[in-house]
């Protein structure tokens, strides 16, 4: 996966190498481009000016903003002429994204033709049912979701592999601000856009595409100087999606033995999820009538047999929402410890309840 | 870098009682000081519903005894208190409910206990919230109201070594955001010059709001042109100029140009104007819930990057 952020005038290569972003998404329809410093990622083009702007060289991916297209008369139109263009495209060794759009009408935000995953799919396989093959894909942005009071999470698990963009940033589902997530808050604290969602989401597809920071808002009303802990804040954010989409790896680290702490409905998703390909040495719990028992197949045992296990050779995981707690016995013991944020994974957490 | 210290509110990162690996994630972010919640504690949730804990019921030793240990952990990772937060509401005016046992308890347990926590932990500045009664019995009714509330505390405040700061709040009225007690700036110093001369010394200050500010759309300028050197801490924090969302500065920007959040170059320089020395202190504790656990300490040395940044600017 990548991660790039919209490019801005404010952004150098050097901020954005330092923050940990691989590169811009260029917006084709301002005035500003990135210098030789920063890598484009993607170019962005407004549907209306598509053909009539020239792409730039460095082109690998060609968003398509749909905001303001409403009528089926204009998305035909429009797809007419990326089928036009597709034989160039394909020589270009681009993939072109349709990205879901809004329109804006008497004051708020309203649909447009692409606003949700059932016509973005439909549009890309359209698109791709002639010659085309895989050129054509979908860019999902969540501010024009939010907007719209859809659920993004479900928008994006339903796009699958189509998805090869997606564009990140908050509002309060009634302004396009374009901020930082988690900035957006009801009351004293409820998020206005649901990451846990999106990020779950992003999981469940193992998305492996582009992740853009669509944060102009923020970036605008930054000052200078602010720029680089407001970046980082940002790319902290990404690195947590990035966590739980590797976390697989993190359960199965070469050479360290895996412990899991907590037996209970936690364990059993985690044991549904990676029990195959992360296979725990042993679980432990404080309940002294589960020791020597065995459950989904693995011993359960007292959580001091983990300092039979090495320091260095510890990998343990807490499956229980007595995190705070567990995280503090075990710190008391001298053992480190992770937590698994099972709401990253499971739909339906009261499932097996 | 600038001569003020950056701190910010525990409220969302201390538990109950603080743990000593929370005061380090404060002090790890990059923090200078904080300002302790002690509103978190009692929440004011609780106090409108009528339903309060038995948190400050103990006797006063015994509610010391739980804040001792921070005391020594603050000292040991070298942060201060700059302020601390008084539950709140002090005093309910309910129509409805006899709240007279409610508002006694707060009077005769939380506040002095409150005072007496501000003296062992050496707390220079106390946040305490004005009565709201104005929609019920008008407005010289609660003024009235409150400045014989709190004439009340100046031996309390004497005795803690400390200085009661007003602040400026907002009120509520049929599902839209008004004007509070000390919204006002000529207000807030009415209340100031009264209860200081009362006291017959400096015994009450000034906590500018910038989000509640921001909510009754008044400008830093009024503030500072009629507060000044009253002005002694602060609760940074920003909103969309509906909702007193508490969050990050910077975050709110209307692409119409119309409201949106504080104008923070506006603040900057009314603060430079009055010389302001005091904390630079956050008040932003939704983003302690909206950030996931992972993200808070990210989040903090994000909020105490800006604390910098003004920091910087008012030391220009």
């Amino acid at each position: 996966m990548k991660v790039g952020i919209t490019y801005h005038e404010k952004l150098n290569g050097q901020l954005l190498s330092k923050s940990g972003f691989d590169g811009v998404s260029v917006d084709l329809a301002g005035t500003g481009r990135p210098g030789a410093d920063m890598t484009a990622l993607a170019f962005r083009i407004p549907w209306k000016t598509l053909g009539e702007t020239a792409l730039p060289d460095n082109c690998e991916i060609l968003v398509v903003d749909t905001c303001s297209l409403t009528e089926r008369e204009e998305a035909k139109q429009l797809e007419e002429k990326l089928r036009e263009h597709s034989r160039e495209y394909a020589l270009r060794g681009l993939t072109v994204c349709i990205e879901n759009g809004v329109a804006y009408r008497s004051g708020r935000y309203v649909r447009g033709f692409y606003d949700d995953t059932a016509a973005l799919t439909a549009a890309s396989d359209r698109l791709n049912s002639g010659d085309s093959g895989r050129l054509f894909a979908a860019a999902f942005n969540i501010a024009y979701s939010n907007l719209l009071g859809q659920n993004p999470a479900d928008e994006l698990e339903a796009l699958g592999d189509r998805l090869k963009v997606l564009y990140i940033s908050d509002n309060d589902a009634m302004g396009d601000y374009r901020q930082l997530p988690y900035t957006f808050t009801r009351g004293r604290g409820i998020l206005s856009t649901d990451w846990v969602g999106i990020i779950r989401a992003i999981v469940l597809l193992s998305f492996d595409g582009l992740l853009v920071a669509d944060i102009p808002g923020t970036v605008e009303n930054t000052p200078a100087e602010l720029l680089p802990a407001m970046l980082e804040l940002m790319r902290a954010v990404f690195r947590h999606m990035e966590d739980q989409l590797n976390i697989s790896e993190a359960f199965s680290e070469p050479g360290k033995t895996l412990v899991i702490f907590g037996t209970g409905n936690m364990f059993r998703n985690y044991m549904r999820l990676w029990g195959k390909t992360a296979k725990p040495a042993f679980a432990v719990d404080n309940n002294s009538k589960l020791w020597g028992e065995r459950k989904e197949g693995i011993e359960i045992r007292p959580p001091e047999a983990i300092l039979e296990i090495p320091p260095e050779k510890r990998n343990v995981w807490i499956c229980n929402i007595h995190f705070p707690e567990i995280k503090e016995q075990l710190k008391e013991m001298g053992i480190e410890s992770r937590r698994l944020e099972e709401w990253y994974f499971v739909r339906n957490p009261w499932e097996n309840t | 870098m600038g001569k003020h210290l950056i701190g910010v509110q525990t409220k969302g990162i201390f538990s109950e009682p603080p743990k000593a690996e929370e005061v380090a994630l404060i002090r790890r972010a990059g923090f200078d000081c904080i300002d302790f919640s002690l509103d978190a504690f009692l929440l004011n949730s609780d106090i409108y519903r009528g339903e309060l804990n038995d948190f400050f019921s103990c006797s006063e030793q015994d509610f010391l005894d739980i804040f001792r240990p921070l005391k020594e952990t603050l000292k040991k990772e070298g942060l201060r208190i700059s302020q601390m937060h008084v539950p709140y509401p002090l005093w309910i005016l309910d129509p409805e409910n006899d709240r007279t046992e409610q508002n006694e308890y707060i009077r005769k347990e939380v506040l002095p206990k409150s005072f007496a926590l501000a003296k062992l932990l050496e707390i220079p500045f106390l946040v305490l919230h004005s009565i709201k009664c104005r929609g019920l019995s008008g407005y010289s009714a609660e003024l009235r109201k409150n400045v014989e509330f709190f004439r009340e505390l100046i031996p309390n405040a004497r005795m803690a070594d400390t200085i009661i700061c007003l602040e400026n709040l907002y009120g509520g009225f049929a599902g839209r955001l008004t004007d509070g007690p000390c919204s006002d700036p000529e207000e807030a110093k009415r209340y100031l010059e009264e209860l200081n001369s009362a006291a017959g010394e400096e015994r009450f200050g000034f906590c500018l709001d910038t989000g509640h500010m921001n909510l009754v759309h008044r400008s830093a300028r009024e503030f500072t042109e009629t507060l000044g050197k009253h002005i002694k801490i602060l609760h940074i924090h920003d909103n969309n100029g509906k909702e007193d969302l508490h969050q990050l500065p910077f975050s709110f920007r209307d692409p119409e140009g119309k409201g949106g959040g504080v104008d923070w170059e506006e603040w900057i320089e009314a603060m430079k104007e009055i010389g302001y020395e005091g904390a630079l202190s956050f008040e932003t504790f939704p983003c302690m819930n909206a950030f996931p656990p992972e993200l808070q300490e990210a989040a903090l040395r994000a909020i105490c990057g800006i604390g910098r940044y003004f920091a910087s600017r008012l030391g220009a």
